[in-house]
Order: C-alpha cells, then structure tokens, then sequence
C-alpha cells in the first residue's frame, strides 16, 4: 500500500472519529442542558429497513442501473443509531462516444444517524420519538468486478482508428456520504423514510477514472446524490414502548382539557 | 422552527451542489496532445559581437509528411507552432517551410501510450521524444525543451532559423 493510500486511510479515520466525537460531544452538552432526572437506557431497539427508491428508479429513469439495499439500525438513547447497510447492484452503460461499461458488486455501508430533535421538551419530558429528522454519516465500499470496452482512440490528422478495452477484477473502492432524512412511524412496528445523499469517491485501488460507477456509491466524477425511500420494522424495547405510550396518553389527556376549557 | 430552518438549508445546499454537478454526458476536456514549437532567429550583433537569439515571427508552411492536409499555411505569421505526433507510429515527420523556399523536414521519433481520461471523453495519447533529426536549408538547429508530450500547451522544441546579420 503506497503512502498516499496510507494518508487517505489515516485522513478518513480521522473524518470519522471526528464527526463522532461531535456527535458525543453534542449529545453530552444537550444532556447537561436537559440536567439530571431523565435516566435513560442506552439500547432503545433496533430496525431493518429495504430501500424501495433505487429498483424503483432503475426501471422507471435509468434501466442501465439496478440496485437492492438494505440496512439495519441500533436505536441509543433515541438518538444515536448506529447503521449497517449491504447492497447489489449493477450498471451497463454505453457513452455517446460508444464507451462500454459494465459493473456488478455488493457493497456496504457503515455510519450513524443522528437524530436532530430535542428528546425532551421545555418542562424535561420525554417526547415521543416515532417520527424524527436525523443526519447522517456513511463509509461504504465495494469490490467490484468491471468492464470498460470499445473505448475508441482516433488520430484526427494522421489518420487510424482503434479500440481500447481495460478490465478488472476484485477491484475496491470506497467512499463517504453526507445525508439527512426523516423516519416516520406508519402502524404497530412498521416504519418508513427518506433520505437525500450526497456521496463522494475517497479511494480506489485503480486510476479513479478507470471506475465511472460504483455500485453503492453512483458515479465517481465528483459528487454524486441519491434519493432513498424505505419501508420496514422497527422494533422497540418494552421500556421505551411504556415510555411512548404514557407520554401520548399524557398529551390526550392534556388535549382533552384543553377541549373542555374552549 | 429549528425543522424548517434545516430542511430550507439542505434543500437549498443539495439544489446548488446538483446545478453544480449535472451531468450531460458530453466530454468536456482536451484529450488531444500537440507537440509545442517555438520559433527563433538567432540574430548577431555586430556592436555587441554576440549571437542572440529572439523570438521570429514568420510566415511558414507546415505539414505532416505524406499528409496533404496543411497545419500552417503562409497566409499568417506565427511565432510559435503546435504539431500532432502521429498516434499510431514512432515517427512523425514534418515539412516546414518559409515562404517558397524548398522547406525543411522535422523528424521526430517519440513513444506514445494512450490515457484513460474519463467514460465520456475516452483516452487521450501521451508521447514522449526520443530523438530528433532535421535538414538545415533554414533551420540552424533545435533545442529540446521538455520531451514529454501530454497536453496542448507545453512547449517542447524550439527551434533557431538561420542567422540574420543586422
């Protein structure tokens, strides 16, 4: 591994360490705010979800791509959720020049989402943390198998024409996504979300060029979006539940006098 | 409150950075490479007895040999020309010629691989020189400036005319 593999290494470790700690360091300052008698559990529940939007959007914008992701979320102290994603996906495309590419691999993801709302109101109670916006760090990677052909080269004065092919296997690279999203409570467990993403290729283990789509990460020539929507269960921790459900009851209650009083 | 002020920021962020970024599919660099000459005179001082070189603005003809296309007619001066090696050979040879005079051959021997520049754009050829040969009806000789042949702007070789007393 050269020495500028090694910095890039060294240089996205330490991106990630640092959203971290500011994520840490946030979280601890809003529980000083919030002061002491919110005793909270650490682990909440956890969630898997599949990624509805991207097969969607392969067979309705861009049929040359085809992607099927899913991820699963540890919930902590209703604000930091730890995330793995996996994915496949695949891609064969021809340019207007009559360049040829075709790439299919798995890939994943690891970060966190952090969930932006107040997990307690004005008077320290806790809210009901079904619905939330949250933003979101991901490191993904995947080894790929591609295929760049009939790449033509010409001479425009002395004339000739030829083709040029390259090839690879077992071929990494990695990336970086910054995103923000919501996640809503549709009925009894089931959960469902969006998510804007905005990716950025970090390293490769070739000539970046060389890998005009990654699978996971989109193309590689500067930043990328993507549009997720996913639907699935959420599971809860009997504690957390209680806590949800004595809350709503409290803002019924607290509704129905207001009712009364008009 | 806080909400609306966030999604107003990332939407706005995420529409700008996508303006930014829209991709039309169209190759949007420079993929050929040309071979950088400069033209001089080198002109003796008689006050001074001293050779020196200047930059020459004069009327060439050029081609590549063997190629009826021209590269530079005699309709303009130049000062500096931009020569294509030939892609697919190790040797391209040029006929440069000032005014009606016969002309002189520039024979260049050079290595060229292809680049991979981008899906849109395809490769572009990078050469590198070898050697050099050339006839002296006008030209007195040339001087290599840098042998690496990899994009339209470099100067390469520069070449000195025949001497003109003042």
């Amino acid at each position: 591994m050269s020495n500028k593999r090694h910095f890039r290494f060294v240089a996205i470790s330490m991106l990630i360490a640092l959203m971290l700690c500011v994520t840490v360091k946030s979280y601890a300052q809003e529980e000083n705010a919030a002061e002491h008698h919110k005793i909270d559990t650490v682990y909440c529940g956890w969630s898997a979800h599949v990624d509805i939007a991207s097969p969607f959007m392969g067979l309705i914008v861009d049929r040359s791509i085809r992607t099927l992701e899913a991820a699963i979320d540890v919930n902590l102290f209703n604000k930091i959720f730890p995330i793995a994603e996996i994915g496949y996906g695949q891609i064969n495309s021809i340019s207007k020049g009559g360049s040829h590419f075709q790439a299919a691999a798995p890939y994943w993801r690891i970060g966190l989402n952090y969930n932006i709302m107040r997990r307690f109101d004005n008077d320290d109670k806790p809210r009901p943390m079904h619905n939330y916006p949250f933003v979101g760090l991901r490191y993904g990677m995947s080894v790929l198998n591609y295929k760049l052909t009939d790449i033509p080269v010409s001479d425009p004065y002395w004339g000739g024409t030829q083709s040029v092919d390259y090839t690879g296997k077992n071929v990494y690279a990695g990336w970086l996504e910054l995103l923000a999203g919501v996640r809503v409570d549709v009925a009894k467990g089931f959960t469902m979300g969006w998510a804007i993403r905005m990716k950025m290729l970090s390293h490769a283990s070739i000539q970046k060029e060389l890998l005009w789509y990654v699978p996971g990460c989109g193309r590689t020539d500067g930043l990328s979006f993507s549009f997720t929507y996913t639907l699935g269960f959420t599971a809860r921790t009997a504690a957390e539940r209680k806590k949800v459900e004595t809350q709503k009851a409290k803002e019924r209650a607290q509704e129905h006098v207001t009712i009364k009083q008009k | 409150m806080m909400m609306k002020k966030f999604w107003t920021v990332f939407c706005s962020l995420a529409l700008l950075v996508t303006g930014c970024t829209t991709h039309d599919g169209e190759c949007h660099e420079e993929i050929h490479t040309l071979m950088g000459v400069e033209l001089y005179s080198t002109q003796y001082n008689a006050q001074e007895e001293v050779y020196k070189p200047t930059p020459y603005n004069v009327h060439l003809q050029v081609y590549g040999v063997g190629n009826d296309s021209l590269l530079y007619s005699l309709d303009k001066s130049v000062k500096e020309i931009a020569l294509p090696l030939n892609n697919f050979d190790t040797i391209s040879q040029f006929v440069i010629a000032m005014d009606s005079c016969i002309g002189d051959t520039l024979q260049i021997i050079h290595t060229s691989k292809n680049k991979f520049v981008s899906f849109e754009c395809g490769c572009k050829f990078e050469h590198s020189i070898k050697s050099y040969n050339y006839t002296n009806h006008e030209i007195d000789s040339i001087l290599l400036l840098n042998p690496e042949v990899n994009d339209i702007n470099a100067k390469h070789l520069r070449i000195f005319f025949r001497t003109v007393q003042q």
